[in-house]
């Protein structure tokens, strides 16, 4: 599948934690009291005056290789056509398999409306040649989006840029991360600094459930349903038998 | 797997035009009435320009309504402030209090009728005990009352407390009272002093063209965390070209950590480190030959001064005993401010920052700044500080001239905040926070007995506790407002105003003026409130009850009836060649000169001192008694073993002052404020992070200082400092969302009598807002 070409980046060396993001997404999608789909998060390290403070935005990557999709037993969780990560609430059985899996944590249960709350990166707005809310509302155009080629030259000058103002650790996340992020990040320390998991890999655990478990899964359910009726036709055989005695 | 029928259900809310505010509920979030939030834009009713009144910046914006109901507001990519007129493709931004806005209009706690206190007791612990009355009855009384009191007291026993409005100014005068009473003095006087007496001789607003900055040095100054939009995407660009930010600020603010350097300042020093830098750049003559000495006057007499006060890096060093600002670190910055290839650099100063009117010494700060930008050439040049360019608005005494044989009484000269209003420095429409207690509860110069008070808190006075007993001494205090705030608490009559998104007005853009351009302010909605009433409107009424309204006649050319506010916004577009119908249609909604040579800068030639350049040696400070030249001037009150820590105050991003504690999007990004200390100090206080600890000023009579807070241990702050955001502590439980939340430490800033603020000798008679020293200890 040929996913779109278009991402987002997130240049956390210019996010000013004012949370106009927030603001809005939660305005347009009122996501139930303390539940966001995204939310700023403030990290601070160090010890004075040298002294390392980060804002990051939290909010789905929309990876290529998304687990929470491979750990999704009813497909809910599911690529639109355009490549990103869905949770149809139809089919939604809120087993929170997908949250689970989520290297980034991102996906919150919201038991009030029994659903699983996360980003769509407005799919469908971005279905009608529009920038997501986030995008089109940070005030100092941190959240940027567009083709991802442009974001990915983009991101690394900025970097090239920290890296001379004293940056040392200064990097691009998400270009080939877990088969390329949708959403990029510009960063300016190592990405534990933000929470961000160092070079994630798709988990073994998510892996044998979706190649092995889920298809045994469905063969067991087929087995058990064959057992079913195996049992029930057997018993009348031995009823007969008995009668005749 | 398409999306439909079962989403629908579940995401399509309610799609009642008239939502009432019950129906919100607990007002936590706006109803999630569309799907997937994508029909907003495209979908919507209308989309209505209009300009946010959040704070002065005056962006314009686009407010998008589905089924009756303001949804999304977005910045008009034409507007100076929200967008970029030279590249409307960028599109426009808002800030998020512009954002946030949209929750403050709907919140359900708004002001709906006119309300009378039925509790005589007037007290932060009591209850008003409002009833509702109808405006007939609200107008004959308060009218009433101020008939009754202006007899017996004269005109001078009543206050006008709001900032500077058309019809309230009028009244003011056709009643004869000198006392307009507004907040100047907690905000920028300081930096308007020394920018009347060395540049501008008027007219305090400027605006920054931090965009091509490629040096900005910050003395407290935080462009990106008080996320105002012009000036975090000004800065930001000027980031991502290259600029060089530094940072000297005693709290690791968001510019510091953005700022390729953070120098944590001890707090009011700021000005020693100034005038070292003046030392350095004019002994070793790095200062821009060419514009001093075609711009400006008294290079020679600086020099002079400089060296005779000995104002060396290593003396200021000494002064601000910091480690990590050494008389290298000092000499360092200034020979980099002032290098070529530094060019333009610029010392940005808003409004609270350290010169502001924080410190006893906050306008020599303003002044050595001024002079620093001046050595180097960035006044109203590309990069630097530009003086705006607002459009001309023909004044509401031209548009309406009293009738013939029609005078205005003459008021008494002093006033009650004893404000000096000798027009060269500060205006006579500003007034003084600092002293206002004092005059009131002291009955100086006069005894003062009633009072209109619109849209301010005593949360923002120094001094509140002794600020409302002050309050509860007046007779009859009459309060505007949108929201049961903390003055309504104390007022005799309450009456509803419409919220800006349902105003009409003209918006000159004050901060962002590079060139004139006005933007439209109209009603997006109807109004929520059928009974709230415009202020001009309030004041009409009041002035006719009070047979004052041959004031107000419409004594235009051609006129009939009453003055208006929209009689007003009509006839001033009328003077600039345009009309508020052609402003209404206008693709933009903004207006603009028509001559496109004039969206230049203008880079004067000449200013507007005694002598037309700029002035190191201020001719018109000399003249009236203040030093001409920058000179030192420590604290009003330093550390002490007793007090051991200096006081910051600041205000979090999302949030406008006391505006928006109660609005729930605020909230959920920041609940509740805290005294910000150093991780140090955990272990001398014996406290951790989230513990409640009081945080005491030196108390005064029956006054009591203190507060108690939860404590924030963080590392980014000097050890000896606490910083504490404003705009918490609310007691009027009116405001449901807000009541009770954090603690306000307005109550730990000393006022001051007449004669403390006349001592300071400060021609911007700036409240020292911070120029107080605490103790904190555990709870």
């Amino acid at each position: 599948m040929a996913y779109s070409d278009n991402a987002m980046m997130i240049d956390k060396s210019i996010c000013i934690n004012c949370e106009a993001c927030t603001t809005v997404c939660k305005q347009i999608y009122g996501t139930t009291d303390d539940i966001y789909r995204t939310k700023m998060h403030v990290r601070e390290s160090g010890t004075y005056p040298e002294v390392t403070t980060v804002y990051h935005k939290k909010a789905c990557m929309h990876c290529t290789e998304a687990q929470c999709v491979m750990a999704c037993p009813t497909g809910a969780c599911h690529k639109t056509e355009d490549g990103l990560t869905v949770i149809d609430d139809r089919t939604c059985i809120t087993c929170n398999y997908c949250a689970a899996n989520c290297p980034f944590g991102v996906i919150t249960f919201d038991r009030t409306k029994s659903i699983m709350e996360k980003c769509t990166l407005c799919n469908t707005r971005i279905e009608k040649g529009l920038e997501p809310f986030c995008s089109s509302v940070c005030t100092p155009k941190a959240i940027t989006f567009g083709a991802r080629a442009k974001l990915v030259a983009n991101g690394k000058t900025r970097v090239k840029m920290l890296k001379e103002q004293g940056y040392e650790e200064a990097n691009l996340y998400g270009e080939n991360e877990l088969g390329g992020l949708r959403v990029l990040m510009v960063l300016q320390h190592n990405p534990d600094y933000y929470g961000l998991p160092v070079d994630p890999e798709v988990s073994i655990g998510v892996t044998i459930w979706q190649y092995l478990l889920k298809p045994l899964g469905g063969l067991a359910a087929l087995g058990m349903i064959g057992g079913l009726i195996y049992n029930y036709t057997s018993n009348k055989r031995e009823l007969v038998k008995k009668d005749s005695a | 797997m398409a999306s439909g029928g079962l989403k629908m259900k579940r995401r399509s809310f309610l799609k009642m035009a008239a939502v009432t505010g019950a129906a919100v509920g607990s007002g936590m979030s706006l109803p999630r009435f569309v799907e997937a939030g994508d029909e907003i834009i495209e979908d919507s009713e209308k989309t209505v320009f209009t300009t946010c009144a959040v704070c002065s910046g005056g962006c314009s914006m686009k407010a998008h309504v589905k089924y009756g109901r303001i949804v999304h507001v977005e910045g008009n990519p034409h507007d100076l402030a929200a967008g970029n007129p030279f590249n409307p493709k960028e599109g426009g931004r808002l800030c998020v209090k512009g954002y946030n806005a949209i929750n403050t209009y709907y919140d359900p706690d708004r002001l709906k009728y006119p309300l009378r206190r039925t509790n005589p007791n007037k007290g932060m612990n009591e209850d008003p005990g409002f009833e509702r009355i109808t405006w007939e009855e609200a107008i004959a009384e308060a009218a009433a009352k101020f008939k009754q009191y202006n007899q017996e007291f004269g005109p001078e026993s009543m206050m006008i407390m709001t900032r500077s409005n058309d019809f309230s100014n009028r009244l003011g005068k056709a009643i004869g009272t000198p006392n307009f009473v507004a907040h100047q003095s907690t905000c920028y006087t300081t930096q308007g002093a020394a920018w009347r007496a060395m540049v501008m001789g008027n007219n305090r607003t400027f605006t920054y063209d931090m965009n091509n900055s490629k040096y900005i040095l910050c003395f407290g100054f935080d462009g990106l965390g008080k996320a105002k939009n012009q000036h975090v995407r000004n800065m930001t660009k000027a980031l991502a070209n290259g600029a060089k930010v530094i940072s000297v600020d005693p709290y690791k603010s968001i510019t510091a950590q953005r700022a390729h350097r953070w120098l944590p300042i001890r707090p009011g020093y700021d000005l020693a480190f100034c005038l070292a830098m003046i030392h350095v750049i004019v002994t070793e003559n790095l200062y821009n030959q060419e514009f001093v000495e075609t711009y400006t006057e008294g290079i020679e007499a600086l020099r002079e001064h400089t060296i005779a006060q000995g104002y060396t890096p290593e003396w200021a060093a000494g002064l601000i005993d910091t480690p990590e600002i050494t008389a290298d670190t000092i000499r360092e910055i200034a020979r980099e401010f002032a290098a070529p290839d530094n060019q333009p650099a610029v010392i940005p100063s808003h409004k609270r920052d350290a010169a502001g009117p924080n410190y006893q010494n906050s306008y020599k700060l303003s002044q050595a700044q001024i002079t620093l930008n001046a050595l180097v050439g960035s006044i109203d040049r590309k990069g630097g500080i530009i003086l705006t360019n607002n459009p001309s608005l023909t004044s509401f005494d031209n548009l309406f001239p009293l009738n013939e044989g029609l005078e205005y009484p003459e008021a008494r000269k002093e006033r009650i905040d004893n404000w000096e209003t000798r027009g060269r420095y500060v205006p006579q429409i500003y007034g003084n926070f600092a002293t206002i207690a004092h005059g009131i509860l002291n009955e100086k110069p006069y005894p003062l007995k009633t009072a209109i008070i619109r849209g301010y808190s005593p949360l923002s006075v120094p001094d509140h506790k002794k600020f409302v007993q002050a309050l509860s001494k007046l007779e009859f205090m009459l309060n505007c407002e949108i929201y049961p705030s903390e003055m309504s608490w104390f007022a005799d009559i309450v009456l509803p105003e419409p919220h800006w998104f349902e105003v009409s007005a003209l918006v000159a853009k004050s901060y962002h003026s590079i060139y004139p351009q006005i933007s439209i302010r109209q009603p997006v909605v109807p109004a929520l409130h059928e009974e709230a009433k415009g202020f001009g409107s309030i004041i009409l009424l009041l002035a006719k009850e009070m047979g004052l309204g041959d004031y107000f006649l419409d004594t235009s050319e051609g006129g009939s009836g009453d003055a208006s506010g929209g009689k007003t916004n009509n006839k001033r577009l009328q003077n600039l060649g345009s009309s508020w119908s052609e402003l209404q249609k206008s693709s933009t909604g903004l207006w603009e000169p028509e001559d496109p040579a004039a969206r230049d800068y203008k880079e004067r030639e000449e200013f507007n001192t005694p002598s037309g350049k700029i002035e190191f040696y201020a001719t018109m400070f000399e003249e009236d008694g203040y030093d001409p030249l920058p000179t030192w001037k420590p604290r009003r009150e330093d550390v002490t073993e007793e007090y051991p820590f200096y006081m910051v105050i600041s205000r979090a991003p999302m949030h406008k002052m006391t505006q928006t504690q109660n609005n729930t999007m605020a909230l959920l990004a920041y609940p509740e404020n805290f005294a910000v200390l150093n991780k140090v100090n955990a272990e001398k206080l014996g406290i951790s992070d989230g513990d409640e600890v009081y945080v005491e000023s030196r108390s005064e009579g029956d006054i009591e200082r203190k507060i108690k807070i939860k404590a924030k241990l963080i590392e980014g702050i000097r050890p000896d400092t606490v910083m504490i955001y404003h705009g918490f502590g609310r007691y009027s439980n009116l405001l449901t969302n807000a009541y009770g939340r954090g603690a306000n430490e307005g109550d730990l800033i000393p006022s001051m009598t007449f004669e403390e603020m006349k001592a300071l000798k400060d021609p911007g008679q700036g409240a020292c807002m911070q120029d107080f020293a605490v103790k904190i200890y555990k709870a």
